[in-house]
């Protein structure tokens, strides 16, 4: 798993989207609309009118006063919530692809085939190899995205704009349940592609549920609530599960080295 | 106990490709084996065969008494691939390190072993590079060091010597040899190149569409694929071959031309080769270094 890790942050293809994509995902733009909202004020918030209707579904706390402030509340807290989301599918797909096709490209996971590693520590090696990283990152992403945005709204208003309870179901089990799913789905996807970009661009499908998601939560279609976050992790993981447990007797040194 | 045997080992892949069939083999321990075929013909699936990788369709192996199936094979054997790689991002040492790792070898064992071969194959002084920053001939010796770091009992070289200069392949082709005599390692080594093969094999294989068509020992397939050694003998009015058994006939065949009254200029044995039992065997223009 160690030399997993480090073949990550050798691979610049590998390295890059996972610090690009978070830091100007979870960081920048979120930093900038802020920025913007609070000096700017309704010019920029009112135009979006659509917000002003998730107002009533969500609570915000007596500190953020004002309309500006409780928008930005609404938004930073639960409209940005899936976006979150998307940082763990990518990390743990990006992570999987390079580990399994990307050995396979390389010509090294021969040699890996060829040691006494059995079938059940090569696949436990792979998944936990893609899946804590992925977690990690996530959590990295939103320690910044928490300290970042607070930084901002409380230089300005002189408290924290990002102190929804939600996070935490979302951030210690959504995101663990997302990354598990990701990297479930690039393991299909790993059986048969050749090569890491192909086997990244297949299993990029897999952010177009949340992609959904994000709209249907925009339009108030749904409201995110912690017990919603509980189940969806819930039903992440048992997806997963059911993926892992599906290709697992699939991912047999035969099958793989038969595609070599 | 015989290293390898392998008792009519057949493999047909999902796609109906016939890649071996019905392959017996009896490898002693300690032997140096070549098996040379040309490309596509079933050595590299031999290979999996024997070491596990791949089940067989029909037939069985035993490798060093072990069924084909049992993962211990792995443990006590190890295969060098033609085209398998080593990590290029890490540096030689802790390539060998993770390799160690992954046969079980606690640091203590290790550290000394990867010492030793690395001093063999003269790049301790370089053990601290990338492996990426290594040429071709370096990679492979990198790659025999990892291949014999946990005593291998059999080796399997797929074409080690592939993509090497001819000062590379011979140095190549001679560390095998003496490593493997002084471990009593059993070699099983798939190549092109026959020249290199016949300096160090003790018995040669050679297969043609996934069939073995001869084996034994260079003496016994030269006895059984060749035909009878000849002497040329050049004269001042001619040129011609005659048959001999043994060497002590030359003298004769010798006399009974100048007999003819003709002045000999050369006198050559030509002894039946390796090369044409290769030939003779597999048959068609496949390729051979």
């Amino acid at each position: 798993m160690r030399k997993d890790i480090r073949s990550i942050t050798s691979e610049k293809m590998v390295l890059i989207p996972m610090v690009v994509v978070p830091l100007l995902l979870c960081i920048v733009v979120p930093g900038v609309i802020t920025t913007l909202a609070l000096s700017l004020g309704e010019v920029l918030i009112t135009g979006v009118q659509y917000v002003e209707k998730l107002i009533p579904l969500y609570p915000v706390p007596e500190q953020i006063q004002g309309f500006t402030e409780r928008v930005l509340f609404i938004f930073l807290n639960y409209t940005f919530l899936p976006f979150f989301m998307l940082v763990p599918i990518m990390a743990s797909s990006v992570i999987a692809a390079n580990s399994i096709v990307g050995e396979k490209e390389r010509k090294t996971l021969e040699t890996l085939l060829y040691t006494p590693v059995t079938n059940r520590e090569f696949l436990a090696a792979k998944l936990l190899a893609s899946f804590v990283p992925a977690v990690l990152i996530s959590w990295a992403a939103f320690g910044g995205y928490f300290v970042v945005l607070n930084l901002i709204y409380g230089l300005l208003r002189g408290t924290l704009i990002v102190r929804s309870w939600i996070w935490l179901p979302a951030i210690l089990l959504l995101s663990p349940a997302v990354s598990a799913l990701g990297l479930s789905v690039t393991l299909i996807v790993s059986l048969k592609a050749k090569s890491y970009n192909e086997a990244q661009q297949t299993a990029g499908i897999i952010v177009l549920p949340f992609i959904v998601l994000i709209v249907v939560q925009i339009a108030g279609l749904v409201t995110f609530r912690p017990i919603l976050v509980v189940a969806l992790a819930a039903l992440l993981i048992a997806a997963a599960y059911l993926i892992v447990a599906r290709v697992a007797p699939r991912f047999s040194r035969e099958a793989i080295i038969s595609t070599l | 106990m015989s290293a390898i045997d392998a008792q009519g080992l057949t493999k047909v892949f999902d796609n109906g490709v016939r890649a071996v069939s019905g392959l017996t083999l009896h490898i002693e321990r300690g032997k140096i084996f070549g098996f040379l075929g040309p490309n596509g013909a079933g050595k590299t699936t031999t290979i999996r065969l024997l070491n596990g990788t791949l089940t067989p369709t029909e037939g069985s192996s035993r490798i060093l008494g072990l069924e084909s199936r049992d993962e211990e094979i792995r443990r006590r054997t190890a295969t060098l691939a033609e085209e398998a790689r080593m990590y290029e991002h890490m540096s030689v040492l802790d390539n060998l390190r993770f390799f160690a790792a992954m046969y079980d070898l606690r640091p203590s064992e290790a550290e000394p072993r990867i010492r030793t071969l690395l001093e063999r194959m003269g790049l301790w002084d370089k053990r601290e590079l990338v492996l990426g920053s290594f040429s071709t001939g370096m990679k492979k010796r990198v790659h025999l060091s990892r291949t014999l770091l946990h005593r291998p009992e059999i080796v399997f070289l797929d074409e080690p010597t592939s993509g090497l200069d001819p000062e590379g392949a011979t140095q190549v082709t001679d560390l095998v040899r003496t490593l493997a005599r002084e471990q009593g390692t059993t070699v099983f080594l798939c190549t092109h190149n026959l020249f290199l093969a016949d300096r160090i094999c003790d018995g040669f294989g050679f297969i043609r569409s996934g069939e073995l068509v001869a084996a034994g020992t260079r003496e016994e397939l030269i006895r059984a694929h060749t035909r009878q050694p000849q002497v040329e003998i050049r004269t001042d009015r001619d040129t011609g071959r005659f048959d001999f058994r043994e060497e002590g006939e030359i003298d004769g065949i010798v006399r009974r031309v100048q007999e003819q009254g003709k002045r000999i200029i050369e006198v050559r044995p030509l002894r039946p080769t390796l090369e044409e039992v290769y030939f003779r065997t597999i048959g068609g223009n496949h390729e051979l270094e």
